[in-house]
């Protein structure tokens, strides 16, 4: 019965895609995947208001809950500059970009870009160049280091802010309505080092929501590998490819999962680089100062022991984000949403945007493992073309590479921050701008959309707040 | 809080007419004088907390005008007084209410971890060089120290960075904390506030900087407890729209905030996380080593709620029908429950040692546990809240996220 649907709406599309059947076997995931409640299995919360992202998975034991809580705690809680009578949570800085996690990834949800004269948190500009490191990491700047710093304790000098302008770029759907898209065009102000070195490039990221990362982090790379395609050897135009990584812990190279150039191996290794980077705070993962040889005032500032943060703490907080529930869908019911489907899946969306994954029998996390879920990725690189590139390649991934990044959620982010800025930089304004933006390997999926009637576009929005 | 009520004004006729119309279907709701009592508790503890706020602003301009051992040890005894009865109104929080909304001042009141060096300077420490910058340090950043500076820097780069509130004012009576001894609390001398010498620009500041914390204490009470009088006729607040609102809504809030501070906050976030992080200073009031007491005005002010009962500081006595009272019509077993596992966590809250942070250093495997005690009891104490809403068909949501 879906069938039938899909095909009429295939045919459409089919006549855009230059005549070639836009079904290849990667993108034919059958609707009913895309219609599944329960996004995280077992870790499916029901809570659809400003905590949905915030919840301990409902299968958690009691002694589970407990950790939840306390690395809940060390999450929301800002870091506070040494020496501190609270010698725990003692480290701050000395150059920064926010004092706690959850000034990031608010509510364990997305970041966004900053407003006009507004210092950015929860956008961080990552600097590197062609020059690697020993296991192809990016180097950053040699005065200024990984990233921007735009605050810094007392006595050292914050690194400087950027200025965004967005040049507005017009279009049309194949309808002939219009619309706007804006381009980040960014300036670095308030330079305290000095210029960056010319060989720099850099690439600005808003943080990535946390929940449901406990599930990716299970699914077992093999099942991820299978479904790349770095040559494109079934010709749908969509290639795949997985990004390798150093693993610091177990010094080897491994799948990339999480960051939105896929660069960090698990989630303690996320945690422990924007620990350092970006709060100031070291770890056994990432011990030391962030400061760069240049930078004296920073090296010679107080610091909170070494490393800052326990290895107990920083378990409960890497424990806590693995616990995180995915929220339920909703108005799966809805016509409409069961449109939308048809449309992702004929649009070609599904075969990057994987509906559905399973996890390993075995995990980090017990109620993460045998989990059948709908995260809407499949965690590999996809070229996104020349206008969403940056200039920092990060370990395999080129500048215009891009991680798939999960949708579930994506219907909640409004609700739970605030805010319905999407994409790598946040430039996109809304789900519509973000789709518009899909370049390179997701041209044809884009240009699907544009060329869709309003009432089949509304379709597809209705279907991707379900999730 | 202007804006807030302005809002409400606007709101007021609109209002007016459901409030009469609630009134005649529910003139025999027995819940609805339990709401109305809890009521009245909530604004006498907070006008109590005010009083005591007012006590801690005199002792401090006593200290400042006069620096002397006796002047700061009455300033920190008041403190200590002003901080028990901020302790009963924490069975307040949890619901957005007043306190906690969007706007709520509870950050600004009690924010943790203080962000120390931020406001003054401290002593150097073993791996450490200078200390960097701060507030009273830097009169060129910041030229004028008052109430407004201190709420703004609490929130500076649009995030927390913990400057004001109790832990603040008991940082500038007490100083850190170096355990030297280990059962010491903060060794701050008087002479800080001492104005002449070569440190008198600096102690002159961090006088202002006192009495700003202390002057926007009372202010943020004050935004407080207008919610919760008696407004004039016309007017209207959070306790008007509470005791003629959606009775189940009510409800729901009171039992959402004794379950709350007993599970998230008391037994998680202040027991739990320091017992498993194993550092000694990892407790709310480290400068003054009064956390023990913070925990008992905790436990007393849920049995306030739960009791509708509340001795004031003047000594008189506020009661009325209670949410004991109706659990324990709808189901006497779980008001049995209730009671006992109230009494047990008590006790056990009751038996945990000052100071607290001793109790739970890793070589003090007694002290270990008796913070243990106290959180097995108060989790069942939680559970049973849950249960004992049920019995009255009220059904709290899990209360994880509320930290978030």
């Amino acid at each position: 019965m879906h069938e039938r649907n899909v095909f009429g709406v295939a045919a459409a599309i089919a006549l855009v895609l230059s005549g070639v059947s836009g079904c290849s076997s990667k993108a034919s995931a059958p609707v009913d995947e895309l219609l599944m409640p329960r996004s995280g299995g077992a870790m499916t919360t029901d809570t659809s208001d400003r905590h949905a992202f915030s919840r301990p998975a409902p299968n958690l034991s009691v002694t589970e809950r407990a950790t939840f809580a306390v690395g809940n705690q060390f999450f929301n809680s800002p870091w506070i500059v040494a020496p501190a009578t609270a010698d725990a949570r003692d480290g701050l800085g000395p150059l920064f970009n926010a004092r706690s996690c959850d000034a990031c990834h608010n509510n364990d949800g997305r970041g966004r870009p900053p407003e006009a004269d507004e210092r950015p948190i929860s956008l961080v500009v990552q600097f590197g160049s062609n020059a690697r490191g020993p296991h192809g990491e990016p180097l950053g700047d040699p005065i200024y280091g990984d990233n921007l710093n735009p605050f810094a304790i007392g006595g050292v000098a914050p690194e400087g802010s950027i200025r965004i302008r967005y040049r507005e770029i017009a279009g049309t759907f194949a309808d002939g309505e219009p619309y706007t898209l804006l381009a980040p065009e960014y300036e670095f102000i308030e330079l305290a080092y000095g210029p960056l070195d010319p060989n720099t490039g850099f690439s600005p990221r808003v943080a990535p929501a946390v929940y449901g990362v406990g599930l990716l982090e299970a699914v077992p790379e093999e099942q991820i590998l299978a479904l790349a395609d770095p040559d494109d050897a079934d010709g749908d135009g969509i290639s795949g490819r997985p990004n390798r990584v150093w693993n610091r812990a177990r010094e080897r190279f491994e799948l990339g999962r999480f960051g939105w150039k896929a660069n960090q191996p698990d989630i303690a290794h996320q945690t422990a680089a924007a620990f350092s980077a970006e709060i100031g705070m070291s770890t056994s993962l990432r011990p030391g100062q962030n400061c760069t040889q240049a930078q004296r005032d920073c090296l010679d500032a107080p610091h909170g022991g070494e490393p800052e943060i326990s290895d107990e703490i920083f378990a409960h907080i890497v424990q806590y984000q693995r616990m995180l529930a995915v929220p339920a869908r909703r108005n799966l019911d809805d016509p409409k949403v069961k449109r939308g489907a048809q449309l992702f899946v004929a649009a070609g969306c599904a075969a990057c945007h994987r509906p559905t994954l399973v996890t390993a029998a075995t995990s980090e996390l017990g109620a993460a493992a045998n989990q059948t879920i709908h995260p809407f990725t499949d965690l590999l690189l996809h070229d996104m073309g020349p206008e969403l590139a940056d200039s920092r390649p990060d370990f395999d991934a080129t500048p215009s590479e891009w991680r798939t990044p999960p949708l579930w959620g994506l219907g909640l982010q409004e609700t739970v921050n605030g805010h319905t800025r999407l994409l790598h930089d946040g430039r996109a304004r809304n789900v519509t701008e973000a789709i518009l933006w899909h370049g390179g390997e997701a041209e044809r999926a884009r240009e699907a959309f544009r060329s869709m009637s309003r009432q089949e576009r509304e379709a597809l929005l209705a279907f991707l707040s379900s999730l | 809080m202007s804006t807030r009520i302005e809002n409400v004004r606007r709101t007021l006729v609109a209002f007016v007419s459901v409030l009469l119309a609630s009134c005649a279907g529910q003139g025999d709701d027995p819940r609805i004088p339990v709401i109305e009592t809890y009521a009245d508790i909530v604004l006498a503890t907070y006008e109590d907390a005010i009083e005591a706020a007012r006590a801690l602003d005199r002792a401090v301009d006593e200290l400042i005008a006069n620096p002397s051992e006796a002047t700061l040890a009455a300033a920190r005894e008041q403190w200590k007084t002003a901080r028990i009865f901020y302790g009963y109104t924490e069975a307040f929080r949890f619901y957005g209410g007043p306190i906690d909304d969007d706007d709520g001042p509870e950050p600004r009141l009690n924010g943790w971890p203080l962000d120390e060096n931020h406001i003054d300077a401290v002593k150097l420490d073993a791996y450490n060089a200078a200390p960097g910058e701060n507030i009273i340090g830097n009169p060129s950043k910041y030229p004028e120290i008052t109430p407004e500076l201190i709420a703004a820097q609490n929130e500076a780069g649009g995030e927390k960075n913990i400057a004001s509130g109790y832990h603040a004012i008991e940082f500038l009576l007490w100083g850190q904390d170096l355990n030297d001894p280990p059962e010491s609390a903060g060794q701050r001398p008087y002479t800080d506030y001492v104005v002449s010498g070569p440190d008198a620009e600096i102690n002159a500041r961090r006088a202002r900087y006192l009495k700003a914390a202390t002057t926007l204490l009372i202010s943020d009470l004050e935004s407080v407890a207008v919610e919760w009088r008696k407004p004039q006729a016309g007017e209207t607040n959070y306790r008007v729209s509470l005791i003629t609102g959606d009775v189940p809504t009510a409800l729901k809030r009171m039992f959402t905030g004794m379950a709350a501070l007993a599970e998230v906050e008391m037994a998680g976030e202040r027991m739990n996380v320091p017992l498993l992080s194993s550092d000694q200073e990892e407790e709310q009031s480290c400068f003054s080593d009064t956390t023990a007491a913070d925990l008992r005005a905790n436990i007393d002010g849920i049995a306030h709620v739960y009791y509708a009962r509340y001795t004031r500081a003047n000594g008189t006595t506020i009661s009325g029908p209670s949410l004991a009272d109706l659990v324990r019509k709808a189901d006497p077993r779980i008001a049995d429950e209730m009671d006992e596992r109230l009494e047990r966590a008590r006790a056990a809250v009751y038996a945990i040692e000052s100071p607290f942070d001793l109790e739970i250093r890793a070589d003090n495997p007694a002290g270990q546990a008796r913070v243990r005690d106290a959180i097995e009891a108060l989790r069942a104490a939680a559970l049973s809240f849950t249960r004992a809403a049920r019995s009255i068909q009220i059904f709290l949501s899990d209360l994880e996220s509320l930290g978030d």
